[in-house]
């Protein structure tokens, strides 16, 4: 994701069912931004360029 | 890096089961890891096996439902809203109105996220289109 230009959201662990995939994420340092997840639909919204 | 070992063979099922009722997610619908040890992921606070995770599982739910405010749309395990419920109201309506949507499933296994978010995105988008692509392995 990273290499072909994305940019990489990770849902923090206070509201994470299993942190597994996220951690590995964390902790690969690849996260762009660490979000609980009722705040990722307007991050992700606000990452595609459009106004919420 | 640290593993959760599940050494019995009913540790896994188990586990799964617990999972099952806890998060609604079955696990057992993926393919079953071979060999005794499984690296489910880096146990937590200090936890060495599958049946303690299951339990500190149990806890951090029992604890979360104690607080919760009881909407049905929560996760049980953090009171969260539910990811699906959030990507048909919030994420998928708003995209769509921006134009078309490419999602990305990274190590699908069997397609199940493929396949669930296609399903979302036809309930959630009136006029849903969808255009399959090809598996794309990211190995060297």
């Amino acid at each position: 994701v990273r290499r072909h230009g994305g940019r990489i959201l990770a849902e923090d662990e206070s509201t994470c069912t299993v942190y597994g995939m996220p951690r590995a994420i964390v902790e690969a340092d690849l996260a762009d931004a660490v979000l609980p997840r009722p705040a990722l639909p307007a991050a992700i919204v606000d990452e595609a360029g459009i106004a919420a | 890096m640290s593993v959760l070992q599940h050494d019995r063979s009913d540790d896994y099922v188990a586990f799964c089961e617990g999972v099952r009722t806890l998060a609604e997610v079955d696990l057992l619908q993926y393919k079953r890891p071979d060999g005794a040890a499984h690296p489910v992921v880096r146990g937590p606070r200090g936890i060495r096996d599958l049946a303690e995770y299951l339990q500190l599982l149990r806890t951090d739910a029992t604890s979360s439902t104690s607080s919760s405010t009881g909407r049905r749309s929560t996760s049980p395990s953090s009171g969260a809203p539910r990811a699906v419920e959030m990507l048909a109201e919030h994420i998928l309506p708003v995209l769509a109105e921006a134009g078309r949507i490419r999602a990305w499933s990274a190590g699908c296994s069997y397609g199940a996220e493929a396949f669930t978010f296609a399903a979302v995105a036809l309930t959630a988008v009136p006029g849903t289109r969808l255009r399959s692509a090809a598996p794309t392995s990211t190995r060297a």
